[in-house]
């Protein structure tokens, strides 16, 4: 899929995977990669400073977890070389921001639909 | 080279504590992340090398994302210290414009104060004291009559005279300073005459002009002595047939200054008579007539006999030593004996004024008091056309006499 086409959307697939609860970059990716049927594929090149962007920006907060007491995540993916890693949690500002870009998005999402329904009738 | 190597081999080295931090947060995170992403790879692949190539190819480049990250986090921080910089640098660039702007005021503000001082000045002086072109000053050095010179102190001097262009006379009066100088000045140009105070109540003279716009400097050496009497003595030389005529000689002398060369206005008068004259005396009608006796001298007067004239003087008359006399003037007087009242001058010569007056002939120095002493006499020779003169005198006196008398 053309990267442009998610340039736009990438802070609010972040702020849609962290509403559903604390994560860290490689599995937020992971999770948008995996429910879009792998069309979302997150560059690290835009994943990590969006992220960081949004910590700043107050709609993220962020917290270290070592590896050696952290449960809850897959196996396969808490057995790499790092020490610790770094969780991101939605904060109620960020909850409000999503529930915007949601809404914005299906405004976008109507009317680019209502505009290619229209097309295909009137092909 | 681990992940953590890698991304932190291409970060900036850390300043201080707060960046140390983010730069580990950084590292740890891509590290966890690639670290993930290999381990997925690995369980693809089962070939370390393969997997690790596939993950560094889909993340990219891992020092860059990196370096955003730090940027990211640090540009505030970053843009805090360029700005404080940049104003830091304006801020003394400020300074330093404003103390080179104050350092040129006040360079400027002094030149401006010297020039405006100077101004004044010169206007201050050219208030105060009169331009060149109209004014003059004089300067008066009075010293002793040493070798040394030692300046008088204390001495008064008066400038005496007019203005070119004045009607009225002006005096000015001073006193020298220490160094035995005084300044009068500035005066209008114009004849002056210089009065000093000299021994015994007499005056030193000295005649000075003032032009415009000179400095003018009159150096004044004044008698270190009191002048003393000494004894003078004056010769007639007449011919044999005058010696009898009974004549009466009035002597004038001049007083000169003996160090100012210039004659006073005062004469000495004596009055010299022959054998058979008689003393005449202020009190007598001849003085009465207009002789004027000096009142300073009157002890000359009755000195003056000289009993044989041609002859050495029997008695001498005494002037003062330190200050030179020169004969003036001669004349001859007949008196008649029957009656006193009755008085003619016969003739009368009157000497020529010499510029050079100490060594002169008819000058006494009290250097020779030896009455014996040439030097100490005056001796007079008349003409021979004043001697003529003085004969003719006499037999239009004779002539008129015995006219009287015939009847």
């Amino acid at each position: 899929m053309d990267s442009r086409l998610l340039s736009g959307t990438v802070e609010m697939l972040i702020l849609d995977v962290l509403a559903r609860g604390d994560s860290y970059g490689y599995q937020i990716a992971q999770t948008v990669l995996g429910q879009s049927d792998g069309c979302f594929q997150l560059k690290e090149g835009s994943l990590y400073p969006a992220l960081h962007r949004l910590e700043r920006q107050k709609l993220l907060r962020s917290y270290w977890i070592n590896k050696d007491g952290e449960t809850g995540i897959a196996e396969e993916e808490t057995s790499g070389g790092g020490r610790r890693r770094k969780y991101y949690r939605l904060t109620p500002k960020g909850q409000a921001a999503l529930k915007a870009k949601r809404a914005e998005w299906q405004r976008f999402a109507a009317g680019v639909s209502g505009v290619l329904g229209q097309r295909s009738v009137m092909a | 080279m681990s992940w953590r190597e890698d991304i932190i081999a291409h970060l900036p080295p850390p300043e201080d504590g707060r960046q140390a931090g983010l730069k580990q947060d950084i590292v740890d995170e891509l590290a966890d992340h690639l670290s993930c992403a290999l381990q997925r790879e690995l369980r693809k692949t089962g070939d370390d090398r393969a997997a690790r190539r596939a993950v560094l190819d889909r993340f990219g480049s891992v020092k860059r994302i990196a370096y955003r990250l730090w940027f990211d986090a640090m540009k505030e921080t970053i843009m805090n210290q360029r700005i404080a910089m940049i104003t830091n640098a304006v801020l003394a660039a400020a300074c330093i414009a404003v103390c080179v702007i104050a350092f040129l005021a006040l360079r400027q503000s002094a030149t401006l104060n010297a020039a405006i001082l100077e101004k004044l000045g010169s206007l201050q002086m050219s208030a105060s004291s009169p331009t060149s072109e109209v004014w003059a000053n004089l300067t008066v050095d009075v010293r002793e009559d040493r070798a040394d010179g030692r300046p008088v102190a204390d001495y008064e001097v008066a400038l005496c005279g007019k203005a070119f262009n004045a009607n009225d006379p002006e005096k000015l009066t001073a006193r020298t300073d220490p160094a035995g100088q005084t300044s009068f000045g500035p005066v209008r140009p114009g004849r002056y005459e210089l009065w000093m105070p000299a021994a015994e109540g007499g005056h030193l003279y000295r005649r000075v002009t003032l032009y415009p716009g000179q400095e003018n400097t009159a150096q004044v050496i004044t008698p270190i002595f009191t002048p003393q009497p000494a004894p003078a003595a004056l010769v007639i030389d007449l011919p044999e047939d005058l010696r009898e005529e009974g004549l009466w000689c009035w002597v004038w002398f001049d007083r000169y200054d003996a160090e100012l060369g210039q004659a006073t206005d005062k004469q000495e008068e004596y009055w010299i008579w022959q054998p058979l004259g008689a003393l005449v005396t202020p009190d007598d009608e001849i003085a009465d007539a207009g002789v004027v006796a000096d009142p300073r001298q009157e002890s000359y007067r009755e000195s003056y006999r000289i009993d044989s004239p041609g002859q050495q003087p029997r008695e001498c008359f005494e002037v003062d030593s330190q200050l030179v006399y020169d004969l003036s003037r001669v004349s001859f007087f007949i008196v008649d004996d029957q009656d006193e009242g009755l008085i003619r001058r016969v003739s009368a010569y009157t000497f020529p004024r010499r510029t050079d007056r100490r060594p002169a002939y008819a000058t006494y120095s009290a250097d020779s008091e030896s009455a014996n002493d040439d030097a100490a006499i005056w001796r007079l020779e008349l003409p021979e056309d004043r001697l003529e003169s003085l004969r003719r005198g006499l037999r239009e006196f004779r002539s008129e006499y015995s006219s009287v008398d015939d009847p």
